[in-house]
Parts: structure tokens; sequence; C-alpha cells
């Protein structure tokens, strides 16, 4: 209670003391003049009063260095953001290491000789960040749960057909028992249907665009046992479900692939499967279609952005401060210069653009140099952690345009403080300054 | 440049302080004629400062009127009374110091440069003109914050007479002082007088030495008292 009086005791104003008038005694006519009751009277020396004080004090450097903090701030952070987003996309789209198999086989192309093609620019996400190679390849080796695939696939025959729809179930990604195993099992429920295409479609080799899409066409087996297919190395084995959607020229074939591979045929390649089936669906893995792989990117992308944006706003926004707060000051310190030029007729508009241009300069100058900073430290940054510098011409042209909005806005504040300057006023207090 | 007839007619200066209207100036006339010196005198408080003020067309008088060449300026737009002021009036005063971190040459051209319309050249030569009337043409090139007093003075008065007025307005407690800078001051106000015929306004709580004076006009209290 004791600390809570104390407080307000110096919160409250003084009640005043009972011998001291609150104003002094009106003249009695205006030839009188009107009685000093203050310490000049008593003789005492009288305390200059300070003049108006500014919000802070700083050094006249202040507005500089506070700007150029302020927007090398947000220009790094905002080019580290977009590099950051940029090299994920990168590395999304370049990571050969992790490969995933797709499975498919369509109910309207039943024993159709099958082909197979590679799908690429795919962009897939598997949850916990880890991002897989956006490369669909047939002898990969991930297993899908869940969710439709929106890709295309080509496979290329004399009649050339086409998959537009995958639908993933399940799946993991690679282990080192797969390799050792020299097959891969599908987990997955693969759905796929096939459209046949262009009799005179791409032969394996070339590039062929599906769906907007474009696909590399690896190769083809002409038979589920040739030996000139490359894919003859790879055995695969269909979940059920997926083999009663297929007729029984096509499930011979797959058995004949199976037996290229130099294990038994029907039960023991289904033995196989059953037994991987149990690894398969502990570690189930979602796959996202790529539109919405990339709307997470870009929000998480954004989400960076608004973070590191944000503090860097309020970075700027310290050094706006500082700006108009030394540029007040320096109003302040220049008072007689202002009063000497409005006495020889300098007024309003003039004193506002004489001001307020050398205080956009500062703004201007200070932000282009916070945007040399802002590059050439997200070009170090980016140097150094390995990533791909990609100019960020959006936080350039962000920060060009916040300095320049910024530097207009709050270098005309102090201007116009500046032409409000009352000469009379101001001749009085000097005159009266003086006479002390 | 020539001098220029300044008359100021029951000049009232009401100024509000805090709750209480205070009457500095009441009912005060003058009249200066072309190329007249005019002494303003009156101890501290007494009005003569905001008359000086009113009479250089710094502040508005709160009733009363004022004429400068049978020309009357009482309540002219703000703007105007700028242009004014620049073309007629040259002002000294120690309240108006020159500007430290220019060069005394650009301190010179100010009300010049200010006037607007005049070349770099005319400006320049004006500028230097004046330097060389008070003697101080060697400091045109030197910043100002590395000049002595006395040179600051004579800088100051160059800039004062750079705008060809008609007009010297002088409140500078320099001249009161006496001593020899206060003397070389007085001595070029009565030559500047002689050589153009400038009308002279000096403000000054007693008569400065130097300086012959045509007309004078004690205020006591707010008015004129010859007393």
């Amino acid at each position: 209670m004791d600390i809570i009086k104390r407080i307000l005791s110096r919160i409250r104003p003084k009640p005043p003391e009972e011998d001291m008038p609150l104003i002094p005694p009106l003249p009695r006519s205006i030839d009188e003049p009107m009685e000093n009751t203050g310490a000049a009277a008593a003789g005492e020396p009288v305390e200059k009063k300070p003049g108006r004080k500014t919000v802070f004090d700083l050094p006249p450097m202040a507005p500089a260095i506070f700007y150029v903090i302020g927007v090398s701030c947000l220009l790094a952070m905002g080019s580290l953001a977009i590099i950051a987003g940029e090299d994920a996309v990168r590395r999304r789209a370049t990571n050969e290491d992790e490969k995933i198999l797709i499975k498919y086989s369509s109910d309207r192309h039943v024993g159709s000789p099958v082909r197979y093609a590679d799908i690429t620019q795919i962009p897939l996400h598997v949850p916990g960040l880890k991002w897989i190679s956006p490369v669909f390849r047939l002898d990969g080796y991930i297993f899908w749960k869940g969710v439709e695939i929106n890709a295309t696939m080509a496979g290329v025959t004399g009649d050339f057909f086409r998959i537009n729809r995958l639908e993933a179930v399940s799946g993991r990604l690679l282990r080192d028992l797969d390799h050792q195993m020299n097959y891969c099992v599908l987990g997955a429920k693969v759905f796929a249907m096939m459209e046949e295409s262009n009799a005179s479609s791409p032969r394996p080799g070339n590039s062929i665009a599906l769906n907007g899409v474009p696909f590399t066409i690896l190769g083809v087996m002409n038979e589920a046992d040739s030996e000139g297919s490359q894919f003859a190395d790879r055995m695969v084995i269909i979940h059920e479900e997926a083999l009663e959607r297929i007729t029984d020229n096509w499930t011979e074939g797959f058995i004949q692939a199976t037996a290229f591979q130099g294990i038994e045929t029907g039960p023991v390649a289904f033995g196989i499967k059953n037994e991987l089936m149990k690894q398969l669906f502990d570690t189930p893995v979602t796959v996202f279609h790529g539109d919405e792989i990339r709307t997470q990117l870009n929000l998480r992308m954004k989400t960076n952005m608004a973070l590191l944006g944000a503090v860097g706003a309020v970075t700027l926004l310290i050094g706006i401060m500082g700006l108009v707060s030394s540029l007040i000051a320096r109003v302040n310190r220049r008072k007689e210069e202002i009063a000497v030029r409005s006495l020889y007729g300098e007024h309003g508009v003039e004193l506002v653009a004489r001001y307020g241009w050398s205080g956009l300069l500062w703004g201007v100058f200070g932000g282009l140099l916070g945007l040399a900073g802002g590059i050439w430290l997200s070009w170090t940054a980016s140097q150094l952690a390995g990533w791909q510098y990609i100019f960020p011409m959006d936080a350039v042209e962000f920060g060009v345009i916040i300095t320049f909005g910024a530097s207009v806005l709050f270098a005309f504040y102090p201007a116009a403080y500046a032409a409000e300057l009352d000469l009379a006023a101001y001749l009085r207090a000097a005159y009266e300054s003086r006479e002390a | 440049m020539s001098g220029a007839m300044i008359v100021l007619k029951e000049i009232k200066k009401i100024y509000k302080v805090g709750p209480m209207f205070v009457e500095t100036l009441k009912d005060v006339d003058f009249l200066a004629e072309e190329g007249q010196v005019a002494l303003i005198c009156g101890e501290d408080r007494t009005g003569r400062s905001a008359f000086m003020r009113i009479l250089g067309l710094i502040e508005q008088p709160t009733a009363g009127e004022i004429f400068i060449d049978d020309e009357n300026l009482t309540d002219i737009p703000h703007a105007q009374m700028c242009a004014i002021r620049n073309a007629t009036f040259g002002y000294l005063s120690d309240l108006l110091p020159l500007i430290e971190f220019q060069t005394a040459l650009d301190n010179v051209r100010l009300p010049l440069h200010i006037r607007g319309g005049i070349s770099r050249k005319a400006m320049y030569r004006s500028a230097m003109a004046s330097l060389e009337y008070m003697e101080a043409a060697d400091l045109a090139t030197v910043p100002v914050k590395k000049l002595d007093q006395e040179q600051r003075k004579r800088v100051a008065l160059a800039r004062a007479i750079a705008g060809e007025p008609s007009v010297l307005w002088v409140d500078d407690i320099w001249l009161t002082k006496g001593g020899a800078e206060a003397d070389w001051i007085a001595g070029k106000i009565m030559q500047m007088r002689e050589d153009v015929g400038l009308t002279i306004i000096i403000s000054a709580a007693k008569p400065p030495a130097g300086i012959t004076f045509d007309i004078t006009l004690p205020i006591k209290n707010g008015r004129v008292d010859f007393n």
C-alpha cells in the first residue's frame, strides 16, 4: 500500500500553497506594469526554460543509421524468405535420391501391351516436410495411400495410350530391404484410367506433353517377359484389389514378368507381398496433389515473408521515428535560420519544400543504401548456405516503394513543422531572452 | 537604392497573455520621411520592440494603419507582406544572426535568392558590391563559423543592404554597447544615409553615439512620451 501511495503522490498534482497565487494579480490599468511574482522578482537567478523538446534526442546521423538498418532488415529478410522458398522448390525439383513407384492398370485396355514412360514435373509432398522427387518413375520405390494423384503417365506402343488418373492408397518410402530383395512391392491400390491416344505418338526417348505436363518416354516393354524391356528387371506385384480389376490376360503377363525375375510365379509372389504389406502400412505416406503442394509451399513462404516482413517493418518504423525526430530536432536547431529566411520573405510552401526535400533525400538515400545492403546480405547468406540465389525483384520493388513512400510522408512532416514558425512570436521570445 | 516614407497611424497592439489582454501599444503615430534617420527609444518592456516589429512588417497591429510610400499595407495578405519585406527592408539585428554553415557570400545573397527572378551573376555582383561596401569582400568565401564578431557584423550589414532596400531596420544591441565596433556600425549607418539616402529606423534603449537622428520617438508604457 505504501508503494501505491508513493506512486499516487507522484502522479497527483500537489495542491497550491496558500501564499502562492495561481495567476499574477491583474494590473489596475494599462499603464501599470504587471506584478512579477516569479523568481526574477525575488532577485533569484531565472532558470532558462528549455525550448520545445523533441520525442527523442538523437545524434544527427541517427536517421540515416536507423533507416539503413530498417530497410536492410526488410530487404534481407524478404530476400532470405524468397530464397529459402525457391530453394525448397529447387530441391524438390531436383532430388533424385527418392523415387516413387507407381503401378497402374487399366480396365479399359485389358490385355494391351503395356509401355512405360517417365512422368516428370509432378511435385509430391510427404508429411514431415520431406520433399520427394517430382519425377514419377515406374522403377521408383514409394507406396501410396489415400490420395488421388492428378497426374498423367504415358505408355507408348503401336497403340499409344495414356493414363490421366492415378489413385494411390498407401505406401512408404524405400527401405534398404527393398533393394536387397531386388524387387519392389506395391502396397498400393493403384487405379488408372488409360485412354488410348494418337497412334502416331512419340517414340521412346522423345518428349511428350500430356495435360500440359511434359514427359519423357523411357522405353517400351512390348511383352511382360520381354528381355528387350528396360523394365524387365523389375518385378511387379499388384494388390489384390487391383488384380481383381484386371483380366486373365493381364494377370498372365504379370506373372510372366515375375517369373522373369527368377522368382516363383503365382503363390510365391503373393506370399512375399503379404509379408511386406505389413511393413508397408506401418508408415503410411500421404500424397498430395501438386496444386495442393504449391498452395502449401506458397502459404509457408507467405508466412515466412509475413513474419520476417513484420520484423523488418518494426525496425523500419523505429528508423522512421528516428528520422522524423531527428528532422524535427534539426528544424529546432535551425530556428534562427528559418527566422531569417522568413524575415526576408520565404514562407509556407517554400520552407516546406526546402526542408522537405532535404529530408526526402535523406530518406531515399538511406533507403537505397539499405536496399543495396539487403541484396548483398541475402546474396552472402545464400552463398554461405549453398542456396541458389534468385534475385529478389519483388522485394526490391517493395523496398523502393516503401523507401520513397516513407520518405515523402515522414520528411515533409518536420518541414511543415518548420514552416509553422511564427516569426513575430520567435522574435518576441528572442527579445525577452536577450533582455533576461 | 533610395529611402522610403513611412507612416504609422494610431497603432494599437494588444497581446493575450494567459487569461489577460495586455495593451502594449496605444495609438502610436510615426512619420519618417525619405532618407531620414529615426530613433525609436524607450526602456525594455515599454512596447518599443512591438512597435519595431509592426514597423518592420513582421507583425500586424491590432488597430491602426501602416503606409510605406503612400501605400496602405494594413491587413495585406501574408504572401504579399513577405514580398514587401524582402523588397523594402534590410534588417540588422543580433536576434537574426548569420547562417553558420554557409559562407559570408551565401548569407549576403540570401535576400536576393529568396526574392527570385534574379540571375546568379546578378546576385553575385550585388552581394559582392555589398560586401565591398562593408569592407568585407575578402570574407566572401569564408564560412561564417570562422568569422569573428566584428567580421560577422560587417557581413550582417552587407546582407541587410544586399537587396537594395529603401528602409534599414536596426535593432542591434551592439549599437548601444559602445566601443570600436559600435562606432564602426554607427559610422557605416551615417555613410549609408549620405551615400544612398536610405530611411533608417533604429531601436535602442538610449541614443547610440555617433549617429545624428532626424526623428526621435520615445515610447513609454505603450505610448509616445516626450517627457
